[in-house]
Parts: structure tokens; sequence; C-alpha cells
């Protein structure tokens, strides 16, 4: 039974995928396309979008916001927490920090953001993406540091082991899963926290383009738009599980 | 050569170690014999700088200090050769071969951990221990994971090992053969707080001569050790 789903695991799939469209369909007769355009019609829109140059240069300008954000999350973030997770007075120290990043709601960062950095090149939008990943990366990173295994660590001290030496053989391995596990969740935060934040503080990009799409009540658009999200999402979410296979793989 | 200078330590209001004081010789192996619970690993991790004592001093001068501790402690995701190339200066590699040669591990060089027996690993940390430049190797019952043939053959070759290498060895142990077997002098401590009941020196020829011509040393062992209530 159990090899006859695995088996069929791709028709479940597309099965799946069927009954979405034809509910959307019905919805799409039963509510007027005004509201709900149906699938037909979202695919034309997309049809002339990829087309259209802004359509590619909205998704290369989020693209590089959320990517920016992610990445200087993770640069700050990591051995931020690893210092916290090593020493007690530097967690104590952060903690504040953490908490009121952790704790704060993204409404909050949104509206702060845009006070602070206003509208237009899209340094909101980074800062945004950048606060609301890196708890994530911090608690993880800080949680594997804490976990180290401390024979292996004494193993270290005892034969004096260089710090490139310590770094590459115990620390890296023994984090990684932790710091992957931290990737993973703020890479899916990033592509919904750049809709969110060019919404409201940018001129330029997805989230910028979904806000002209609901001013002129193009609700086509704004699928078409949800969908290139999804897949930002998907996409992020495949690479890093690739590098987490990859690497776990080298390291278990 | 090695000075434990009135040495206390304590683990949550246990005294383990009070006023201890001993002092070893450079080039001999000392077995160092004891009840369970009475300091014998402390005394080896307070040697390695791993814990820190209350009172008194640790006397290394400069020395440098080897570990094969209880449990191998090898880097799962590293294969045997890399465990040991982590702890051995460059160009070592030769050294390596000859080892994993004596121990009957050349064909599991590139196992990983996970792929060996714990006899096995057992012999990787050994080996470790000798490759780290040092003056003094500190073995925590390194043999207790190993049958008695392998047992017999590892505690031959650390001998010689020692003999070639000319390092000073304090070896950890529960068992009176081994002791005997391998120790230039053997310690034996009392539970703890942690005194040195008696020191016995065990010479060069009797050692040769083997087990069977250490009996009356080994009647008098067990009876201070019996004494000591092990």
């Amino acid at each position: 039974m159990k090899d006859f789903i695995i088996r069929n695991k791709r028709a479940y799939l597309l099965i799946s995928i069927f009954i979405f469209i034809i509910i959307w369909q019905i919805s799409s007769v039963i509510v007027g396309p005004l509201i709900m355009p149906s699938p037909i019609e979202t695919i034309k829109t997309l049809a002339y979008f990829i087309t259209q140059p802004d359509f590619w240069k909205d998704i290369a300008i989020s693209m590089g916001r959320g990517v920016l954000g992610f990445f200087l999350a993770v640069l700050i973030g990591t051995p931020l927490g690893f210092w916290m997770g090593l020493r007690e007075e530097i967690e104590a120290f952060f903690y504040p920090f953490l908490v009121l990043t952790q704790t704060t709601p993204t409404v909050s960062w949104l509206i702060l953001g845009w006070l602070w950095f206003g509208t237009g090149d899209g340094a909101a939008a980074i800062f945004i993406i950048w606060i609301i990943v890196i708890p994530f990366i911090i608690v993880n990173v800080m949680e594997g540091t804490k976990q180290l295994d401390q024979q292996l660590m004494e193993m270290a001290k005892v034969f004096r082991m260089p710090l490139k030496k310590k770094i590459l053989h115990f620390y890296i391995p023994q984090i990684f899963p932790y710091w992957i596990a931290g990737c993973s969740i703020g890479s899916g935060l990033t592509w919904k926290g750049v809709a969110m934040a060019e919404l409201l503080t940018a001129r330029t990009g997805i989230g910028a383009a979904m806000g002209v799409a609901r001013i002129n009540l193009e609700i086509a658009q704004v699928i078409v738009w949800s969908g290139i999200l999804v897949l930002l999402g998907y996409g992020s979410s495949i690479l890093i599980k690739r590098l987490e296979v990859v690497f776990t793989k080298k390291w278990r | 050569m090695l000075i434990l200078n009135h040495v206390t330590k304590e683990y949550d209001d246990v005294m383990v170690l009070k006023d201890f004081s001993f002092s070893i010789e450079k080039g001999k192996i000392y077995s160092i014999l004891g009840p369970s619970g009475c300091g014998k690993t402390t005394i080896l991790r307070l040697i390695a700088e791993l814990e820190k004592p209350d009172k008194g001093q640790i006397e290394l001068r400069g020395q440098k200090v080897s570990y094969v501790f209880q449990e191998p402690r090898l880097l799962p995701w590293e294969t045997v050769r890399k465990n040991l190339e982590l702890v051995c200066p460059k160009k070592e590699s030769k050294k390596i071969e000859q080892l994993l040669e004596l121990m009957e591990l050349k064909e599991y060089s590139d196992a990983y951990p996970k792929e060996l027996s714990g006899g096995m690993k057992q012999r990787v940390s050994i080996m470790r221990g000798f490759l780290y430049p040092h003056d003094i190797l500190l073995m925590d019952e390194p043999f207790q994971a190993l049958d008695l043939k392998l047992k017999a053959k590892l505690i031959r070759e650390i001998y010689s090992l020692h003999q070639s290498m000319g390092n000073t060895i304090l070896f950890v142990t529960h068992d009176l053969d081994e002791a005997l077997l391998l120790g230039d002098e053997i310690i034996i401590l009392s539970p703890k707080p942690t005194s040195i009941v008696k020191r016995f020196t065990i010479d060069a020829s009797q050692k040769e001569r083997g087990l069977e011509n250490m009996q009356s040393i080994k009647e008098d062992m067990t009876k201070i050790l019996n004494h000591a209530s092990i």
C-alpha cells in the first residue's frame, strides 16, 4: 500500500492541482470575473505580463531586496547567535533586542520602516526583511551553539585546535543543521515580507505593483503577482533543502 | 617534572581531592589504581587543564599534554585518517600509516567512526593520543572496549612506542594486570577525598618476565586495594 502511494505521489499532486483549478473556475462563475477572475483570464494576464519589461524589472527589484535583506540577516545573525550561544553574558546583553524583534508585530516594523527610510529606493523594505528574519537566524544558531557536543569541544581544547580547524571541523558541522533550519524559516518570511514592505514603502517591486493592481481593481494581476511570490518562496525553499541534503550527508 | 601541589577540588560540595600532592618523573609510565569515583579522572582532567583546581597548583613547566579519553571522542563526520591528521603537525602521514598498520586499522583509514566497532574506535583514539606532539600522555581506562587478545597486544605496542618516544604516561585503570604490565610505577589511591595509599615500583626485568613473575606484588596490591575498601 505504501509503495502504491509513493509510486502515485505525482498523480495525487496533479489531481490536487486539477481540483484546485476546478474550484477556482466554479468560484469565478458564481461570484463573477470582476471579483474572481477565471484561470483562463489569469493566464491571459500572465501572458501579457511576461512580454512587458516592467514585469521582469519588478521581479528583479523585489528579488534583489529580498536577497539583500535575507543575507544581511544571515550575515549579522549568524555570528551574533554563535556568540550568544557561547557566552551567557552576551546572550543576556542582546536578549532585549531579540525579544523586541521577535514580538514586535510586522505591521509596526512596516510603519516604522516607512517613517524612518521613506519610500523610493527600497531601503525600508530591506530593513523590514532584515528585522523579521534576523531573530530566527539568531535563535537557531544560538540553540545550535548551546547544543555543541561538550566532549568533542574538550577534545579540541586538549589538542589545542587552532581556531580555523575548530570552525571548520567542530563548529560548522554541528551548528549547520540549526542554521539551515533558521534560513529555511527566514526564506519563507522573506518573500511574504518583501511584498508587504513594498506595498507600503516602495514605488517599485512586486508589492508596489500589487498596490497599483489593487487600486485599479485588477484582481487577475494580484493573483499573478501572488503566484510569482509563491514561486519565489517555493524556489528558495527547494534551494535551501538541496543545500541541507548536500551538507548533512557530508557531516552526518 | 609534573607536580601536583596541595591540590583541592570539589564538585557540588563533594570533596574529591583535598590537599593532594604528587610528583612524577620524566619518561616513566605511571599506572593509577583506585576505587570508582575516587578522583582518578579528575586528576587527569586537572593535568589536561580541563578543570581548574579550587586550591593548589599543577606545575606542568611548559610540557605538552595529550589525552586518550575513556570514550573515543572521534569526529563522526570525519574519516579515521582525517581524525588523526587533525591533531598532527603537517607531513606526519608516514607516522599515521605506521600507526594504522600497528593498530591493524589500515584498511579502515577512509572509514567513518560509525562504520567501526567500539574497540576500533578506541584504537583510533589511542593512536590520536600518541600522534599529538606531547611530553605527557594521559590515558583514562583506554582498554575498556577491547578483547583480551587485542588488549595484550596493545599493551605491548604502547610500551614499545613509549620506549621509542620517551614520553611520560599516566595511565588510569581498574585492572590490576593492565597496571602491572604497563606501569613502571603503580600508584594506589584511597576513596575520596583521595590520597596516595602506596606506590609500587616495577623494574623492567620483572615486566619482561611477565605477569607470572609479579604474583607477589599482585598479592600485595590486592591486599591494599581490599583494605582501601575497593
